[in-house]
């Protein structure tokens, strides 16, 4: 098995959020996260290195987090990459809309950690 | 949050991380312990299986018919003991799983509680420690809909600053010395702790939490409702709910004196004045 670490980019505006996203993670030894506090540092993080998912919040100042769904989709390298929404946002049509943008998976705040790495663990079929 | 805190922060952490080295140690342990018997009742079947059979049965003699008879009995009492082992290891694995599970759970509560910590010790504005609040009330606890008030120590009156999941013009000010009548958990005289009452700001409401600079109450955080995805208080949110009640009243307080605090260098003589020294 290859020791190569995937690489997990995590999107979140909220400081105390994003470090517990980033720690739930963390209990995945198969993956290396780098953070991003928005989506326009998102696609800063993106031009430098190639993240094989991206966990992304919705409401984020400037590029929220639909709209960097829909610009990762229309980018060839990121057309199959997995992308997990985390947000407050619980109605179904937000649901839709995410997944029907092109998002894998929605998962609603308040998380907790093993919800977080189980769905990241299936996603990436890790075992 | 005080030195002694953050202590006491690390000790229970090295206390949890010393639990669940310990607790590993003891499954590992135990489940070499089972497979060690499995093996041995596995080998004891074995060998009583490849006894010989006598080639002939003479069916007129009675002690074949009683030794195969003795022979069947003492296999199923061996089948019966593996059945007992194996369901005692399967018994055993569920209740180890459930307890990893539960540290897992616990583990991450606590860094929930760390990092809510953090970010209030390191808020120093208004604005700082009201985001911070409203992070941790939303994010982690699940609050859709709330209010965070101050109060005016003058005129002894309650006026909202914040409002999340509604329009804050729209809240009016409210008598102080009223709203304690009311509410039992502002004469609490220190934050708000798992046990003492909810006291909803009004019917419907979900509770009002102090905040509190230990026994000075600063303002209250008015919760209305939840989120919609979140049905109820879990274990770790009165843990969270505590800390607010303490930090964000420490922060406000602060964020209060270094908005009005002129600059000074540190002196040795003042801080030595300070301490006693």
């Amino acid at each position: 098995m290859s020791d190569q670490k995937l690489n997990a980019l995590v999107v979140e505006d909220s400081p105390p959020m994003r470090k517990m996203i980033v720690f739930a993670l963390s209990r995945v030894r198969e993956l290396s996260v780098v953070e991003a506090d928005d989506g326009v540092d998102a696609l800063r993080q993106i031009a430098n290195q190639k993240f094989d998912i991206v966990i992304t919040d919705i409401n984020m100042p400037i590029l929220d987090g639909l709209k960097l769904v829909k610009r990762l989709r229309a980018d060839e390298n990121y057309k199959t990459v997995p992308i997990v929404i985390i947000t407050t946002e619980g109605a179904e049509e937000d649901r839709q809309r995410a997944l029907a943008l092109g998002a894998n998976a929605y998962i609603t705040k308040p998380i907790q950690a093993p919800q977080v790495i189980s769905l990241v663990r299936e996603i990436l079929e890790l075992s | 949050m005080s030195t002694g805190d953050e202590r006491a922060e690390a000790l229970k952490a090295d206390s949890l991380k010393e639990k669940t080295s310990a607790f590993l140690n003891e499954f590992f342990e135990k489940g070499e312990a089972m497979i060690r018997e499995l093996i041995i009742e596995n080998e004891k079947l074995r060998k009583q299986l490849e006894a010989p059979l006598p080639s002939e049965i003479d069916e007129s003699d009675p002690g074949v018919i009683r030794s195969l008879v003795a022979r069947i009995s003492g296999l199923e009492r061996e089948i019966e003991d593996i059945r007992r082992i194996a369901g005692a290891v399967e018994q055993e694995s569920g209740d180890y799983r459930s307890r990893l599970d539960e540290l897992e759970r616990e583990h991450y509560e606590l860094a929930c509680r760390h990092v809510a910590a953090v970010q209030f010790q390191t808020a120093e504005t208004f604005e700082e420690v009201l985001r911070t609040s409203t992070e941790i009330l939303l994010n982690f606890v699940g609050i859709g809909a709330f209010a965070i008030y101050l109060i005016d120590e003058q005129d002894q009156s309650v006026f909202p600053i914040m409002r999340e999941g509604g329009d804050r013009a729209e809240l009016p000010s409210v008598d102080l010395e009223g709203l304690k009548s009311r509410l039992a958990v502002l004469g609490l005289g220190r934050a708000w702790t798992d046990g003492d009452p909810l006291d909803p700001f009004e019917a419907g409401e979900l509770m009002t939490l102090p905040l509190y600079a230990g026994s000075r109450l600063l303002g209250l955080a008015r919760l209305q409702s939840f989120l919609t995805q979140k049905p109820k208080l879990d274990s770790g949110d009165s843990a969270l709910l505590s800390l607010v009640s303490e930090h964000a009243g420490i922060g406000i307080e602060t964020a209060w004196v270094r908005a009005h605090a002129e600059d000074a260098p540190l002196v040795r003589g003042a801080v030595e004045e300070l301490v006693g020294a």
